[in-house]
């Protein structure tokens, strides 16, 4: 067998040749991959040939179009076809070249391509988007909590000398209720203070020698009243067994503490709120601390879990709720800074217990 | 006879192009994403101040440089719909240059520019986007709702009879 013998027996099966008219008819076909019918105008067979109608009167023209997706019949092919004006018996042809199996295998390789580069394009962008929002966030919480604290100082210092002036029991009850507000004010904007700093990563964590049972004074003196104010029974309750002198942040674990209590006595009506802070191992070099503050409040719905720390994200739709939303934010950012955890159980109308665990440093000196 | 007119849908891959002729000519359309690779022609007759048109709609593959496109697709187009896609700014951000290069290849052809995929985003905040590059779209579509596709055929159809 000759070498054109074998060519021609190989590459005839992926071939068609066409032999057109001056006008488009269908001269002649081998009919090889598609089956055409003589003297129908070859746009009939599929709208590509439209544009070989321009170019059937010129002379000389060759042409090659890649990739032309031809379905006609049963037949899906992807073809190569080149169109020459005229050098059979001066008629214009058309060869038709089989490329369905290169374009197929092609087609699944680009797929996977385009579909992770438009991904990552998208990501990108939105990124980008969420960015330019967080910044914006963030500068704004700290402008507006720099500009809200200085006059709030300014009506403390008033306030203060107000209050060493000879006043009346209802002056005295006014200029009270006035400091109250104020401090509310005070706290609100340091929450938003704090969570612009934690959000903008300015957060630091500052450990000390600290004793956890004046923590744990402290916070009786600051709670309780808050507690006995609403008639809600407040207590603490400490492992004895547990090591006092650890090596934290007392400020911002005192912080967390007064976050999760006040909470707690704000949504509860009537019952108790109780600290109890167990030591979890009994290593020689670091204590793990479990912090549970429970309450006999309303509960709330259970909703994933990154919503619930979420800064803004009110838990509690009740209008008569104040604050921003921020303290359980606050709260879950600084366990995560001291890479502590926090969970939570929660009943609806039964209360709701939150649980953080931090591992301190015990300090070993004497 | 009607008169015919060849138009082709130009642009990055993944805007939209194919899903958009896939809606105006058979109504359909697909969120599955299926890459063409090379060209698929289809036809449909349009009636434009009471004549027929016929648009030989070639549906080529995309490309982040509308200069790599095979010269032989672009032969004999009397019409280009430009597409974009909102939610990527890479199919955007040479808008000018693509614009310019189809205008001056070609002279005689009509543009029409296009954002598709707008159920996905934001309008106003898209139309700061296209400021910043100041970008003029001729038309904002949707594939998936159908919203203003045929609005864009036609209107080109007109141009180009």
């Amino acid at each position: 067998m000759k070498i054109e013998q074998l060519r021609d027996d190989y590459l005839r099966s992926k071939t068609q040749i066409i032999v057109l008219d001056k006008q488009g008819k269908i001269v002649e076909s081998d009919n090889i991959l598609f089956e055409l019918e003589l003297q129908s105008n070859i746009q009939d067979f599929h709208p590509f040939f439209y544009i070989v109608d321009s170019m059937l009167l010129q002379d000389n023209v060759e042409t090659i179009f890649n990739g032309i997706h031809i379905e006609y019949k049963t037949k899906k092919k992807t073809i190569e076809i080149i169109f020459n004006s005229g050098s059979i018996d001066k008629n214009p042809f058309l060869i038709f070249i089989d490329f369905t199996y290169y374009y197929n295998h092609f087609q699944s390789i680009a797929q996977e391509k385009n579909e992770s580069v438009i991904n990552f394009h998208q990501t990108e962008l939105k990124n980008r988007e969420l960015q330019a929002e967080k910044v914006f966030k963030d500068k704004f919480l700290a402008n507006v909590s720099h500009d809200l604290k200085t006059p709030i100082w300014g009506t403390n210092f008033f306030v203060s000398m107000l209050e060493r002036t000879e006043l009346t029991e209802v002056q005295k009850e006014y200029v009270t209720t006035i400091k109250e507000t104020n401090n509310h004010i005070y706290r609100l904007v340091e929450d938003l203070l704090d969570i612009s700093k934690i959000e903008s990563g300015q957060m630091s964590i500052t450990t000390k020698p600290f004793s956890i049972l004046e923590l744990v004074n402290h916070l009786d003196k600051i709670c309780k009243p808050k507690a006995t104010e609403k008639k809600l029974n407040f207590s603490i309750e400490i492992n004895q067994n547990i090591t006092e002198k650890l090596i934290g942040d007392k400020s911002r674990i005192t912080q967390i503490l007064i976050n999760l209590i006040d909470n707690a006595i704000k949504f509860t009506k009537t019952g108790s709120i109780k600290l109890k802070i167990v030591q979890e191992n009994l290593n020689s070099e670091i204590a793990t601390l479990s912090f549970e503050v429970s309450d006999t409040g309303s509960g709330f719905e259970v909703k994933e879990k990154f919503e619930v720390y979420q800064s803004f994200k009110k838990l509690h739709t009740s209008k008569k709720i104040d604050g921003l939303g921020l303290g359980l934010s606050i709260v879950s950012s600084l366990v995560q800074l001291m890479n502590g955890t926090i969970n939570y159980e929660t009943q609806l109308n039964k209360g709701t217990t939150f649980i953080v665990k931090l591992s301190l440093e015990i300090d070993s000196k004497k | 006879m009607s008169n015919t007119k060849k138009i082709v849908l130009v642009g990055h891959f993944g805007v939209g192009k194919s899903s958009l002729i896939k809606r105006f000519v058979l109504n359909e359309f697909s969120d599955n994403y299926m890459v063409t690779i090379g060209v698929h022609i289809t036809k449909k007759v349009v009636k434009i101040n009471n004549e027929e048109l016929t648009l030989i709609l070639w549906d080529i593959e995309g490309k982040d440089d509308l200069e790599k496109i095979r010269p032989a697709y672009l032969i004999g187009t009397s019409g280009f719909i430009y597409v974009i896609d909102p939610t990527r700014i890479q199919t955007y951000q040479n808008f000018h240059k693509e614009y310019n290069f189809l205008k001056t290849t070609f002279p005689k052809s009509k543009i029409l520019s296009v954002a598709n995929k707008m159920d996905l985003i934001d309008v106003e905040s898209f139309q700061k986007q296209l400021n910043i590059f100041e970008i003029k779209l001729d038309f904002m579509t949707s594939a998936k709702t159908g919203e203003t596709v045929e609005e864009v055929f036609l209107e080109l159809g007109k141009k180009v009879i």
